[in-house]
């Protein structure tokens, strides 16, 4: 029996008993089902009509007052049995209503003996309960099933009837509808398991085992047509692998033996090849070439050019020995040729002797072969008699550098890679202070071991050149002592002839000195450049181009720009520069080299208006002329000075305006004055027997007081007239004008003891006459009239001075008076001002004073005085002062 | 509905306090402005419960879309008393102030008037509590959209859905037909066009008849004493040669008075009540459309029209509740069994 039968039988009870005992769970399961459903429904459909029909019918009469008015109960009862009819039923089910003897008020459908359906329910105690109250009965159509309720305002039993016969076709329909069901899975699942078993387990097994044939069979076998995912697939994949790799082993076994056979071929024609071509080599290289028995020292072969350079034939050769051609003892050869033959050596320098018994130097590079089981030296020869020569040449060449390196200050040092010092300069003996063999064959690590940092840097340097080939330029700072020692370095590779680099030189000079003085020019850079900055002045540099290349801040400020957008400026090409003519000055600058000093007045590129205080020179950097620009805003000084000028022209106005009031103002009030001083002459003269003496002494008061009254305004039109009238400028000497006035005053003064001096000569100068004399007189006459000393004084001089590089003369009266306050001293020079009562000291207006200093300031001077009480008074004062300026 | 009477009265009270407190009894000319603020005018036809508890019911329900009377609308009330001509001067003269953005009317001649008034303009109408509005000439058709300015909500259920339901409880009570139906009316429009589609419906029945007698419509209040005079001839001219009583639409079947001319100087029962206190007073029914859901629906398209719709597209039917009372007492007198469904859908409206 095969192995799916098997299964099969095993599996077919199974199946059949599961869908048993599911049927028969089933058939139960649905039954009670239907009966629970059932009487569900009737319990739903009977609360239904009787909570919601009849109650809600009941109620409406109640609620109403109308439960007890027969025409309506009626009325609502009929609604009610005419609303049974619409209550949903389920399997021919009825429903009907009862009332309290029992007869059917509804309409009655069922089949069924209501009597034997009554007195069942007569028997039930819960009629009176307002439950559902389920129960069956038999009838002449089989059992009845039934559910009900009692509606008690109404009495009435409303009852849902289904026959039981109704319930059991549904039950048999289901029983039977199981059961075929069921016949129809157990075939259904039988043929489809063999079908299933068939297809997934059958036909792959078989298949495999075809495919194991196969193998067995060493077929090939790329893929079996198994793809499932289980056991069988896998089992597939296995024979497939195992199939694949019995198929390469076979294809590897095959390719050695043909790789084997192929090998064997090409070394076999490789020999013979190679001993035909070392033989052909042999012969015909140029270079020498001999065979040499280490043991008797014969020559055991020897090509044609070796037969070429010695002059023997091939035959001769033969019968040389070594020291036949080797010019050194035998036992120096044999000693060499067991270093060559130990390989202690390769490179060998002889002399040998030609057939010709010429001496050539060679170089011979022997080593050991073994030919046919015997050891031989086979030895190539270089003639190098000419790069002897060379070589003695080179060497006297570098005896020349040599003498140079060491004449130069600069301190040369050589070391091999191995860092000893193959060479150093007597300079860089001196510079480290020791001898030459204390240096030359020592290594770095001698020298510089105890700085091993520096030691190290060293090493790595060498390291580098050596590597690269290459020059490197290096800087060092090494502390001496509080100081520092610089010293600036070039290392560079020194190499063989055929290129290879063997050592590597250096030349280095300290640097020290010219460090410190880089470093003191950075610090007064650094200083130049604070300042610079610093510098509340615009400071500008120009090219020759007239390109800005710099502007400190104080130079953005003044122009209203940033600093990028100033340095980008050619000053050539400013309208600003134009227009101020500040580049006709920088150009004249720039070709002359004249610093100038000009004040301009401009509107900058960056629309800034201002007075600038320009200071231009010219210096050299870099070997190249620029334009240096000083640069100071003077806009606020100018505004300040203008102010001050329109004040001071509205002041001269108004003096002037003053002036012209106080001439108008005396002018036309002496003309009354002298009316009524006339007046009271006339009274005087014509009435004068009217009056009694205290009239006439009133009259004579008055007199006195308009003469009074006449000498003021007098002095007021005097005043006026020297700030209203022209000065007629001509040169004055001085000293006649004192002369006049001393010869006109003297006689006022007869009776008094008056010294004049007069230390030197007065100068002549440019002024009014008229006036400078007014000045004089009052001074001197004050000075006599405010003097209480038995000899009055005045003194008249001058003095010289320079004052801001102007020459100031100074002119003075002095007296030996009383003397002026100093408080008052200010207050002298203001009109009618008097110090003292009116007729002390002779009398007077009190415009005198006022009168000198009004002239004295007309000729653009100034008066001051120096008075010490009792001693006396120095009245000051200059004249064109403010034209010299 | 009851209980919500009072509170509506309350806040009627107030509305109309309040309009007259700021803008009538100090004098001041109301300044009507603002693009936010939308002035509309209510006009009243008559000041009967019907027509106060329908404008009652559109005030509380545009309050309660939002509406607030001097925040967002300004709503003139206007109460010509039945007087037609004063209607219209009314209207003018509120128009004189300030273009409305809406009329609102409140039954039949308020409606006609505002139509009148307003005719030759783009303002809206929207009228309630108008029973006729086709017969008035209000609108052509109901169920249908206008395309006129006016639109609103028909104060009415069909002439034959409400002899129906009349019939269906009197016709066993009434063995001889066809069932004489007294109809005493005002010549108030929407009366003459109640009677002319009762006698319409009775004659496609056959089983009943209508038999009218109309008065003079004379101006409420002041006009009610004559026409309940003229109401009582009618009762006397009518009484034997009816066998129920039927009240009309109009001034004169709102009239509490006038039912109770009709139970105390007839023996005959009135089947039909135009108002629900009518059947509370012992009228067999009373079948009308819902007041409370009437106004609420009116409210309803205002707030629609001032929304920017097109009264013209709006169209003008009942609205969905309707009211209905029973008198009991009156039923058991007639002998007369009121069917469950009647009875439940009178619901709190029954009475004895």
């Amino acid at each position: 029996m095969r192995l799916q039968t098997k299964i099969g039988l095993i599996l077919l009870p199974l199946i059949a008993l599961g869908i048993l005992v599911l049927g028969a769970w089933s058939i139960k399961t649905t039954t009670d089902s239907i009966k629970k459903s059932v009487q569900g429904h009737m319990r739903q459909e009977l609360d239904d009509f009787v909570d919601h029909t009849l109650y809600s019918l009941y109620n409406l009469l109640k609620e109403n007052g109308l439960d007890q008015i027969g025409s309506f109960v009626k009325t609502y009862q009929h609604q009610a049995l005419e609303e049974i009819q619409n209550v949903h039923r389920i399997m021919n089910g009825d429903m009907l209503i009862l009332d309290e003897t029992g007869s059917i008020i509804s309409t009655k459908n069922t089949q069924g003996d209501p009597s034997k359906l009554w007195e069942d329910l007569i028997n039930r105690s819960e009629l009176n309960k307002n439950d559902v109250v389920f129960g069956d009965f038999d009838s002449s159509e089989g059992k009845e099933i039934y559910s009900s309720r009692y509606f008690a305002p109404w009495k009435w039993t409303v009852v849902y009837l289904i026959s039981s016969k109704e319930i059991n076709r549904t039950e048999v329909k289901i029983r039977n509808t199981t059961i075929g069901v069921a016949v129809l899975c157990i075939v259904g699942g039988f043929v489809i398991l063999f079908f299933l078993f068939k297809f997934f387990f059958v036909r792959p097994v078989s298949y495999l085992k075809e495919v194991a044939r196969d193998i067995t069979d060493l077929k090939d076998v790329d893929k079996i047509n198994i793809r499932t995912k289980d056991e069988l697939g896998d089992l597939a994949r296995r024979m497939e692998m195992m199939a694949q790799s019995i198929k390469e082993s076979q294809k590897k076994q095959r390719n050695w033996r043909r790789h084997l056979e192929e090998e064997i071929k090409n070394r076999t024609a490789e020999l013979q090849s190679s001993e035909e071509r070392y033989r052909t080599m042999f012969n015909n290289n140029h270079a020498v070439m001999l065979l040499i028995d280490p043991e008797t020292e014969f020559i055991e072969d020897a090509n044609p050019a070796a037969c070429e350079y010695y002059g023997y034939t091939y035959d001769e050769f033969l019968k040389l020995k070594v020291s036949d051609i080797n010019t050194l003892p035998r036992e120096h050869i044999a000693e060499e040729m067991e270093n060559a033959r130990l390989m202690k050596r390769k490179q060998f320098y002889f002399k040998h002797r030609l057939a010709n018994g010429e001496i050539r130097d060679v170089e011979v590079y022997s080593g050991p072969i073994t030919f046919s089981n015997k050891e031989l030296l086979f030895s190539i020869v270089h003639d190098i008699t000419a790069r002897k020569i060379v070589e003695d040449s080179l060497k006297k060449s570098e005896s020349r550098f040599k003498a140079i390196f060491e004449s130069t200050t600069d301190c040369v040092l050589v070391w091999d890679k191995d860092y000893n010092y193959l060479y150093a300069n007597q300079a860089a003996i001196d510079y480290v202070g020791t001898t030459r063999d204390m240096v030359v064959g020592k290594n770095m690590r001698d020298g510089l071991g105890h700085i091993p940092d520096f030691m190290h840097l060293w090493m790595k340097r060498v390291d580098t050149v050596f590597e690269t080939e290459t020059s490197l330029r290096v800087e060092d700072a090494l502390q001496v002592g509080d100081k520092f020692a610089y010293t600036e370095s070039v290392l560079s590779p020194i190499k063989k002839a055929q290129g290879e680099t063997f050592a590597v030189g250096v030349v280095y000079r300290d640097v020290t000195e010219r460090k410190e003085m880089a470093q003191q020019i950075n610090e007064a850079n650094e200083l130049k450049e604070k300042m610079i900055s610093a510098s509340s002045l615009g400071i500008f540099v120009y090219d020759e181009i007239g390109q800005c290349i710099l502007a400190n801040e104080a130079a953005t400020k003044i122009v209203g720009a940033p600093h990028n957008k100033i340095v980008a400026q050619n000053c050539n090409e400013l309208e600003s520069w134009k227009k101020s003519r500040l580049l006709e000055n920088a150009r004249a600058v720039m070709a002359d080299g004249k610093e100038r000093n000009i004040e301009v007045y401009t509107k900058t590129t960056f629309g800034r208006d201002l007075w600038m205080k320009c200071n231009l020179a010219r210096f050299k950097m870099t070997g190249k002329n620029h334009l240096l620009l000083i640069v100071d805003d003077i806009s606020e000084r100018k505004k300040l000075e203008k102010e001050l000028q329109i004040m001071n022209f509205e002041l001269v106005q108004s003096n002037k305006e003053l002036d012209d009031f106080a001439y108008i103002a005396s002018h036309d009030l002496r003309e009354p004055l002298r009316g009524i001083s006339n007046y009271i002459s006339f009274i005087k003269e014509d009435y004068a027997e009217k009056f009694d003496k205290d009239g006439m002494e009133l009259l004579n008061t008055l007199k006195k007081l308009c003469r009074r009254e006449e000498g003021l305004i007098d002095s007021l039109l005097e005043y006026s007239r020297v700030g209203r009238t022209e000065l007629a400028y001509g040169n004055v000497d001085l000293n006649e004008v004192v002369e006049d006035i001393v010869d006109a005053i003297k006689p006022s003064f007869i009776d008094q003891n008056i010294r004049f001096e007069i230390p030197e000569p007065l100068p002549v100068i440019n002024c009014d006459s008229v006036r400078i004399n007014e000045v004089f007189y009052n001074l001197i006459t004050n000075g006599l009239k405010y003097n209480d000393k038995k000899e009055k004084l005045i003194e008249i001089g001058f003095s010289e001075n320079i004052v801001k590089k102007r020459k100031i003369t100074i002119f003075y009266v002095r007296d030996n008076g009383i003397g002026i306050p100093e408080k008052h001293q200010e207050r002298i020079f203001k009109i009618f001002k008097r110090l003292h009562v009116r007729d002390k000291y002779g009398g007077g207006s009190g415009a005198g004073l006022t009168i000198v200093k009004k002239i004295v300031e007309r000729h653009n001077g100034r008066i001051w005085l120096k008075s010490d009480i009792g001693q006396g008074t120095t009245f000051y004062f200059t004249l064109q002062e403010a034209n010299n300026e | 509905m009851f209980k919500n009477i009072k509170p509506l009265k309350m806040r009627r009270f107030i509305f109309y306090k309040l309009f007259a407190i700021l803008f009538i009894s100090l004098g001041i000319t109301p300044v009507f402005a603002g693009d936010d603020m939308k002035r509309i005018f209510l006009v009243e036809t008559m000041p009967v419960p019907v027509v106060l508890k329908h404008s009652d019911w559109f005030l509380y329900q545009m309050n309660e879309l939002g509406y607030l009377q001097g925040e967002n609308i300004d709503i003139v009330i206007l109460t010509p008393n039945g007087d037609r001509s004063k209607a219209e001067e009314m209207i003018k003269a509120e128009m004189a102030k300030g273009k409305p953005y809406l009329v609102v009317t409140n039954a039949t001649m308020a409606a006609q008037a505002a139509q009148k008034v307003l005719a030759g303009t783009n303002i809206p109408i929207v009228f309630m509590t108008v029973s006729d509005p086709v017969g008035a000439g209000l609108i052509e058709n109901i169920g249908t959209p206008t395309s006129t300015n006016i639109t609103g909500k028909v104060h009415m259920i069909s002439r034959e859905t409400r002899i129906n339901m009349v019939m269906r409880l009197i016709d066993n009570a009434y063995v001889i037909k066809p069932i004489r139906i007294g109809f005493i009316h005002s010549s108030y429009p929407s009366s003459i066009g109640d009677i002319r589609q009762l006698k319409e419906a009775a004659e496609e029945r056959g089983d009943v008849e209508f038999i009218a007698y109309e008065l003079p419509y004379q101006k409420v209040p002041e006009g009610t004493p004559a026409m309940l005079i003229d109401a009582k001839k009618g009762i006397e001219a009518l009484e034997d040669k009816v066998d129920v009583w039927w009240e009309p639409s109009g001034p004169l079947g709102e009239l509490t008075e006038y039912t109770q001319l009709l139970l105390n100087c007839s023996e005959k029962p009135v089947v039909m009540g135009t108002k629900l206190k009518s059947a509370e007073l012992g009228a067999l029914l009373h079948l009308t459309p819902s007041i409370e859901s009437s106004g609420r629906e009116t409210a309803m398209l205002v707030d629609a029209v001032l929304k920017g719709g097109d009264p013209g597209k709006m169209v003008p039917i009942p609205p969905q509740n309707i009211d209905l009372g029973v008198n009991l007492t009156t039923a058991l007198k007639m002998n007369i069994v009121i069917p469950p469904d009647i009875l439940k859908l009178a619901g709190k409206n029954i009475f004895k």
